[in-house]
């Protein structure tokens, strides 16, 4: 039996980026606003023994625990989805701060193409550029209407950057300037000019110097320890939740944090809704929580999953094409290419977001008139910090045990560097998620099913890409690479890339998104859903930037919703 | 400031005593960060004496009885002499330097296999269990502890049969042809393709090698060496902008723990 507690005015499922910033805004201005996290409560304490490759990046120290839930998983419809046993693919982060803890740090603006990139792409190549299967839309938003609120997480966040060539003008500069080049992404950036490209610095949310964000929080300087990308960071360096938005929510006594706190369902009484229902995963307590608001933070998939089983908006069906909870699950395919040098790098040095970029060949920065595919990707070398039990990287025919495979890959170690593309995935009919028939979590819920397959479009981005990444490494000498290819079908085991999207996305149609453009769900009033799952696709940038506005902007609607209670956006 | 000085600020006393300090001063940043500007943390007069290996007793370790040698897992020597060959197999010692034997892998792999590692403790092992495509990920229910098992007794087996004597005690190129065999699905286990045990095995034998020493793998962090990984330095800001190769003492976590 359930102990029905308090009522707050809020109610934020998930302490992650999204969370944090909308529990931050909305405590600032007084509101009572009650943090839920599944997990425990994190410090930068907590990190100071933590360059610990075993424990954190095998052991997944950091991500959500699978024996208690996960997905399910199929390539098509007429496959019977099974579970995902183990990480591979794509990780899934837990406790206070979330992925924001454990990121990398890269932080962008999406291209003002992304948010129109049906109209943009009709105007200019016609109706029948890409097929209707791929369920391409605009997002409900403009670039100029997001900007103010990308710029306002870059100044909690305090990115490091200069201004991209090939993107629109800065209206300011970044908050801290680009971060320290080292001799590898000097060779790279020399490359790409080589090649005839235009590389500027990555924008990095590890700091290149001390900087105070407007909120009075310091961060401190990076120290380019090559712990970034599955580790907190225990000089509070990296920009993260956990250093900059939680302790603003937490100077103020109307917000309350409360970890051990997993939301089973978002409760409806007469068809509106009233609270939230969480259970404490260590002693199998449960509450029902009754607020004014919920806003549901928290991973893409658990976003999605969590208004399934609470029945909020109409699920996705791909036979008939209704709905449009699930709906546009797309993510980062990475074309990636790793070169072997003579020359010995620093390879163990390095930050998450260290490195060189180029856009020459990402949004609709070149023509595609005479290509058979629209968007493209983001091109980077990064100087991120190898470390030795998972980076193995040796030539192409090298058996993967064994003396050969021991001596080509110590020698690799400090001789090769990677670069790849923060590739775009279009949205497709097939691809989405639904709750899955057989397996359940520790709670008794169904599991979250994903079906995804790679599509034809985003084969003949990835060859493209992984052409251009080629003819830039070729302009380093080296003696050898490796070109990753994509297989026949997705496969969920191998690492990946964790930026999966969509599944309750945003737009101005209430038929074919589920939130508007404050992240406000259609279907209810005092519901709002915050993350990567309102992207309609993924664009050719890092994701967590664009979280990062859309907080901002849901945290700016709720106020308005508190005050006036009623929708933010005519449908 | 020089590599040396830099070392010297990250020295295991003087970061004791700013961890300490560090606890509950979490307001703005956190006092680790709020030592740093736009510089390394200054050094201190404290001089630093000798390597980490010296107040860890690894050097004068050999000498003494090690308690944490002894099995967790392994029932008896000759399991813990199948594993110690096959790894040695995947990881031979050569000119690099040492190969799994002589880095402790066989010890790391019984110490992980009698705990969460062996239980597949963070892993979804609900059923019903069933035969997926070729792309959707392990599927069998066996835990790793009985994989192991399984694993070490069909390598066992398969050395007797073919040549009558245990797997440990084979020539080098007979223990890779069983291997082999192995990893190519040709012999059979219970539950789950014998492949499937390979990959455990070559995994797992990759983290003894070079996992922090904290595990029992990985002894005198000489996997490290091998591949010039300096360890767990929490400061590279004074040395990352360097041309040419940057060689460091290796660092282990321990150095950053107070006892």
């Amino acid at each position: 039996m359930a102990e029905t507690l308090d009522k707050k005015e809020v109610v934020v499922v998930g302490m992650g980026w999204a969370g944090s910033i909308v529990a931050a805004e909305l405590a600032k201005s007084g509101k009572q606003v009650l943090g839920l996290e599944r997990g425990r409560e994190k410090t930068t304490e907590d990190y100071l023994t933590a360059h610990d490759e075993y424990r954190y990046v095998v052991g997944h120290e950091m991500m959500q625990d699978l024996s208690k839930e996960t997905i399910t998983y199929r390539n098509a419809l007429d496959e019977e989805a099974l579970p995902m046993r183990r990480f591979g693919a794509f990780l899934i982060g837990t406790d206070v701060g979330g992925g924001g803890v454990h990121w990398n740090g890269d932080t962008w603006f999406y291209n003002p193409y992304d948010f129109e990139l049906k109209s943009r792409t009709e105007e200019k190549y016609g109706p029948d550029k890409v097929s209707d299967d791929y369920l391409i839309q605009d997002w409900g938003i403009t670039y100029d209407e997001l900007l103010p609120y990308y710029e306002k997480f870059e100044e909690t966040a305090g990115i490091s950057g200069e201004q991209n060539p090939m993107g629109p003008e800065r209206r300011k500069p970044y908050p801290t300037p680009p971060m320290k080049m080292t001799p590898l992404l000097s060779d790279f950036k020399a490359a790409c000019e080589a090649a005839g490209a235009t590389p500027f610095r990555t924008p990095a949310g590890n700091m290149s110097e001390q900087y105070t964000n407007p909120d009075g929080m310091t961060l401190a300087a990076c120290q380019y320890c090559g712990f970034c990308e599955k580790f907190g960071c225990e000089w509070g360096a990296k920009s993260s939740p956990i250093v900059t938005t939680i302790p603003v929510a937490k100077q103020h006594d109307n917000f309350e944090l409360r970890t051990n706190a997993n939301v089973l369902e978002i409760l409806k009484e007469d068809g509106e809704v009233t609270g939230v229902h969480y259970i404490d995963p260590r002693t199998q307590l449960e509450y029902i929580q009754p607020a004014d608001v919920v806003v549901v933070t928290s991973h893409t998939t658990n976003n999605t999953k969590l208004l399934l089983h609470s029945e909020l908006g109409t699920a996705y069906d791909p036979e008939t094409g209704d709905g449009a909870v699930g709906k546009n699950y797309c993510l980062h395919i990475t074309p990636s290419v790793t070169a072997f040098f003579d020359k010995e790098y620093n390879m163990s040095m390095g930050a998450g977001a260290l490195g060189v970029t180029i856009d020459d060949y990402n949004n609709d920065n070149f023509d595609h008139s005479d290509v058979d595919f629209i968007h493209g990707g983001s091109i980077s070398m990064k100087q991120q910090g190898k470390r030795p039990i998972l980076e193995n990287a040796v030539p192409q025919g090298t058996k993967n045990w064994g003396a050969e495979f021991k001596n080509e890959s110590i020698n690799a170690y400090n001789r090769s560097a990677g670069a790849w593309a923060q590739m775009i995935t279009l949205p497709y009919v097939n691809n989405y998620l639904s709750l899955d028939p057989t397996y359940t979590d520790d709670y008794g819920r169904p599991l979250l099913r994903v079906t995804y397959d790679v599509t034809d479009h985003d084969r003949n981005v990835h060859e493209y890409i992984a052409d251009r990444i080629e003819e830039i490494l070729d302009e380093m000498n080296p003696v050898s690479k490796n070109r990753s290819e994509l297989g026949e079908h997705f496969d969920i085991l191998p690492a990946h890339n964790d930026h999966i999207v969509g599944g309750t996305i945003m737009g101005a149609d209430p038929e074919t998104s589920v939130v508007n453009n404050y992240l406000q769900m259609w279907d209810a009033d005092n519901v709002f859903v915050i993350g990567g799952s309102n992207f309609p696709h993924n664009g050719g940038y890092n994701p967590t930037g664009t979280v990062g506005a859309l907080a901002y902007r849901a945290a700016e609607g709720i106020e308005q919703y508190l005050d006036d209670n009623g929708p933010l956006v005519d449908a | 400031m020089s590599n040396e000085e830099t070392e010297k600020s990250f020295s295991r006393r003087n970061f004791l005593k700013m961890s300490g300090v560090a606890t509950g001063t979490l307001i703005t940043g956190t006092y680790l960060g709020s030592l740093l500007g736009d510089e390394a943390p200054p050094a201190t007069d404290e001089p630093e004496t000798g390597s980490q290996g010296d107040s860890e007793g690894s050097d004068s370790g050999s000498q003494q009885q090690n308690f944490t040698r002894a099995y967790k897992f392994f029932q008896n020597p000759e399991e813990f002499q199948i594993i110690e060959a096959a790894t040695e197999r995947i990881f031979p010692e050569d000119d690099n330097g040492p190969g799994a034997q002589a880095l402790g892998v066989a010890w790391f792999i019984d110490h992980e296999l009698s705990g969460g590692y062996g239980a597949n403790a963070r892993e979804y092992m609900k059923g019903p269990f069933k035969e997926g495509t070729d792309f959707q990920g392990p599927q069998y229910a066996t835990l790793r502890r009985d994989i192991f098992r399984d694993g070490m007794r069909l390598m066992n087996e398969e050395a007797l049969s073919a040549h009558d004597v245990p797997f440990y005690e084979l020539e080098g190129g007979q223990q890779d042809e069983i291997l082999t065999r192995m990893q190519e699905n040709e012999l059979e286990l219970p539950g789950l393709e014998a492949g499937d045990f390979f990959e455990e095995l070559r995994l797992v034998t990759l983290s003894g090698a070079y996992a922090d020493p904290l595990y029992g793998g990985n002894i005198e962090m000489k996997g490290w060496e091998m591949k010039k990984f300096p360890g767990a330095y929490m400061s590279y800001r004074e040395e990352i902008e360097q041309e040419g190769f940057v060689e460091k003492e290796m660092q282990s976590n321990s150095t950053h723990i107070s006892h």
